[in-house]
């Protein structure tokens, strides 16, 4: 019954100071329920893969209150210390968050939360739900909301840990896996020099969760894995001509908002464009010239063959381009999606995020032997299994090469076990 | 003079006379003032190119889709392409084998080709005499009929279209498959599950296909879709790309001072991935750029494709270009040549250019080549001469003659502009 004291009163000082601009804030998005706004601007730290795997820890680093509330308490410190001392003779096992850390940290986030609510609250209010990254925490109250996403951050990193550093097969390993034999002679040098590495900078790692967060990202780099942050920020790049055209769209003109083109990986090294994925790209480009979408997202990372050369997403343009001279301004990509599953989850995403209408239907190509993959009943299971909810609604078999569905906002939630593409 | 005469001469229509006097007679076959018609796929064109022109004249289109006989054929096809879409039918074999044109099919078409010609003769002549004569496509079939000349025509689909289902769909070791064969093992999982799709994919558009030869065709342009086997289309048009320049620069050449009209380098293929310049393509570029530098011809004409290593991401001529402009050659006096696979086509494709740009063949032309290679080209008992027969059916050059260590002189032949339906990669 405490803790809701400085909360009234801060929203007391909100009202008093700030008037009428801060109302909605203090009033609207303290709530629970609210989640995702279209003109929130993400925070940023100098690694991409980090903010996109663990948008908290970003916030946190970037919010000076919350920083110094966690440097200051003992439980988190000496954490801290202990994994610091570890760094010098590093085994990366001991990065990882055991089930005993990990409780001991909620509940010591917990009291701090209880304890400092209005510097919480408005980390988790202005940041956290709007972002749209725990969007599928969006229900929650504040307090539960932040105990979620630190969940998430311990999924996270033991995830990364597990499979980069430890060489776990993991989800999709024929893909995802370490880039190296992690007991090599190579590697276990690159972690020896890794360790001297870290241990020459651990002035930078004031908080209890950064000697993970370092290793875990160092480990990623080790192995090459940067797919997160490739071709980032597309909305200025890639993207951008694009984006530019939506807000001119005249959406009455189209049955559906956008086609989407999941990639199919190459088997061959060769080949940048493997023939399913030719097939793919032509059955949409005469989709989009009939007038079906303003838009064609096609979607699909550097995937198939294993670290393979070649990008879907920039293939399927460049082709979508070269051969049927599609327009620049009508293609948008999704260079990190590795699955079925993520090619609708993040094709949601960009739907979202760039002001496509969502209560217009989108298609979803696909070639014969696709089909039964993503129309079938299997499907929803594998997306309930792998992301924990359908990224669609209303999915409808049009064809033998055509899906119609609606995209949710629960795609915009930020996924741990997905570390690639998170 | 000459030209300024010659360019006289066709501007008053004394050209076109000639030519109009002299059309439907046998003997009658290139000429450079013809444009070559072109369909959405550059492949199909060149590999099948009295098909890019039957689509693009009603006249003799519609005379096609009426026949009876011939609409049986296709009909046929297209309920077997229909049918695969959902049958049981997995492998290969099964799917795209019966899409090949039998010795039986072959002689049903022919005869009724033969009807049609008879009594629609005037519409047929305008397409052979208005097309594939001065197309220089069918230049080895001039000397005939046209009657004889359309199912000659005829007869070379037939090997082109089972040359490619044999070798990217059914995955038959063919010519040089160490680079030109199926890029996947056709009974590979993967390769079934494509071929499978290729049929859903195609069977969407069978309501298009309505002329006899439609539904084979679309099958062998997909095979070689399915096995990124583009190489005819790639740098095209060359003309107004990588060639600009030099072709530009040909119209302005002043061909008496010089020896001989090109200077001919075949490319060497790398022998690994991640070489762009094989080491004895880069000799023969100094020994080239060395004779260019004394003045010996205007040209140098790079030739060579992607050959070496399979699938390779480098064409010989390009990686000759790139190098011979380092060494100070002017983009000008370069034309690149990026389709040719072997020294055979390399001496047939390099003609192609010479004639279609205007460079006279009536001049020698001189090869220039490491050792190994003119060695090769000048093998005794005429071993070379052997292969150009039995690849190509006839020599692509004439007077060749050794002239040094580097150095083979001979004039090309104008049968070099014949389309060859047994190197679907570069016909």
């Amino acid at each position: 019954m405490i803790p809701w004291t400085p909360k009234k009163m801060t929203m007391f000082r909100k009202h008093f100071f700030l008037i009428a601009a801060l109302a909605f804030v203090a009033t609207a998005s303290a709530q629970p329920g609210a989640g995702y706004q279209k003109d929130y601007s993400f925070l940023h730290s100098n690694n991409l893969v980090a903010d996109k795997n663990f948008y908290l820890l970003t916030v946190i680093d970037q919010t000076p209150a919350i920083s110094q509330i966690l440097i200051a308490d003992p439980g988190l410190q000496a954490l801290r210390e202990k994994r610091i001392v570890l760094l010098h003779a590093l085994h990366v096992a001991d990065f990882e968050f055991s089930a005993t850390d990990s409780l001991e940290v909620a509940n010591i986030l917990s009291g701090l939360y209880s304890r400092h609510q209005t510097v919480f609250d408005q980390l988790i209010d202005r940041h956290l739900r709007p972002s749209g990254y725990y969007q599928r925490f969006i229900a929650l109250s504040d307090k539960d909301l932040l105990l979620h996403a630190w969940g998430q951050v311990v999924t996270g990193l033991n995830y990364i840990i597990d499979q980069f550093g430890l060489g776990k097969k993991l989800r999709y390993p024929r893909i995802d896996s370490a880039t190296f034999d992690v007991n090599s002679t190579y590697f276990t040098y690159a972690l020896k020099d890794m360790s001297a590495f870290l241990g020459e900078r651990t002035d930078s790692m004031p908080l209890f969760f950064h000697p993970s967060v370092i290793v875990a990202m160092q480990l990623m780099d080790l192995n090459l894995r940067d797919e997160p942050s490739l071709f980032e920020p597309m909305e200025k790049s890639e993207n951008k001509q694009a984006v530019e055209a939506i807000p001119h769209t005249d959406w009455s003109k189209y049955r559906f908002a956008t086609i989407v083109i999941p990639g199919n990986g190459p088997e061959l090294t060769t080949t940048p464009i493997s023939p399913i994925n030719k097939m793919h790209c032509s059955i949409a480009a005469e989709r989009y010239k009939q007038g079906w979408a303003p838009f064609i997202i096609v979607s699909g990372g550097y995937c198939y063959p294993f670290r393979g050369p070649y990008c879907e997403a920039i293939e399927m343009k460049k082709f979508l381009m070269e051969r049927f001279g599609i327009p620049a301004a009508a293609i948008i990509i999704d260079p990190h999606a590795r699955h079925t599953t993520t090619n609708i989850r993040n094709a949601d995403r960009l739907i979202i995020r760039y002001g496509i209408p969502l209560d217009k239907p989108s298609v979803f190509i696909t070639t014969r032997s696709q089909l039964s993959m993503s129309a079938s009943d299997a499907f929803d299971q594998r997306n309930l299994h792998e992301l924990g909810y359908l990224p669609y609604r209303d999915k409808k078999l049009l064809s033998l090469h055509d899906i119609s569905f609606y995209p949710v906002m629960e795609s915009l939630h930020m996924d741990p076990y997905d570390p690639l593409d998170p | 003079m000459t030209l300024v005469s010659r360019k006289f001469l066709l501007s008053t229509g004394f050209f076109l006379l000639l030519t109009t006097l002299l059309y439907s007679q046998p003997g009658v076959g290139y000429q450079k003032e013809y444009t070559l018609l072109r369909s959405p796929n550059l492949i199909s064109d060149k590999n099948f190119y009295w098909l890019t022109v039957i689509d693009q004249t009603p006249a003799v289109k519609n005379l096609l889709a009426a026949d009876a006989t011939l609409k049986t054929i296709s009909q046929a096809r297209l309920r077997l392409l229909n049918a695969h879409v959902a049958d049981t039918c997995s492998w290969a074999s099964s799917l795209v084998a019966d899409f090949r044109y039998t010795t039986a099919d072959s002689a049903d078409i022919a005869t009724a080709l033969h009807t049609l010609y008879q009594n629609n003769k005037p519409a047929f002549d305008g397409l052979i005499d208005h097309h594939l004569r001065p197309s220089g496509c069918y230049q080895r079939f001039i000397s005939l009929g046209n009657e004889d000349f359309l199912l000659a025509a005829w007869g070379q689909t037939i090997v082109g279209i089972n040359y490619i289902i044999d070798q990217y769909g059914l995955g038959k070791r063919l010519r040089y498959s160490r680079i030109d064969s199926a890029s996947y093992d056709v009974n590979s999982r993967y390769y079934r599950t494509a071929l499978k799709d290729m049929f859903a994919y195609l069977s969407e558009k069978a309501d298009s296909m309505n002329l006899f030869y439609q539904p084979s065709l679309s099958i062998a342009l997909q095979l070689m879709d399915l096995n990124d086997r583009d190489e005819p289309a790639r740098f095209e048009p060359l003309e107004s790309g990588e060639n600009k320049a030099a072709a530009a620069a040909v119209r302005s050449t002043a061909w008496s001072k010089y020896k001989y009209a090109t200077i001919v380098v075949p490319g060497e293929g790398p022998g690994l991935t991640t070489v762009a310049l094989d080491p004895m393509g880069r000799m023969r570029c100094n020994l080239a750029a060395a004779r260019y530098r004394r003045g010996v011809a205007p040209f140098i004409i790079v030739s060579g494709g992607f050959v070496h290593p399979f699938h390779t991401p480098y064409a010989e001529a390009v990686e000759m270009k790139r190098y011979l402009l380092t060494q100070g050659i002017p983009e000008s006096a370069i034309i690149i040549e990026p389709q040719a696979r072997h020294t055979t086509t390399n001496l047939r494709n390099a003609n192609r250019l010479m004639i279609r740009y205007g460079i006279p063949i009536t001049m020698p032309s001189v090869i220039v080549s490491t050792k190994s290679q003119t060695d090769y080209i000048d093998l005794p008992q005429g071993r070379f001469d052997q292969r150009n027969l039995h690849e190509l059916g006839y020599l692509p050059y004439k007077e060749k003659h050794r002239v040094a260590t580097h150095d083979v002189s001979y004039y090309p032949v104008i049968e070099s502009l014949h389309m060859d339906p047994y190197d679907p990669l570069d016909p």
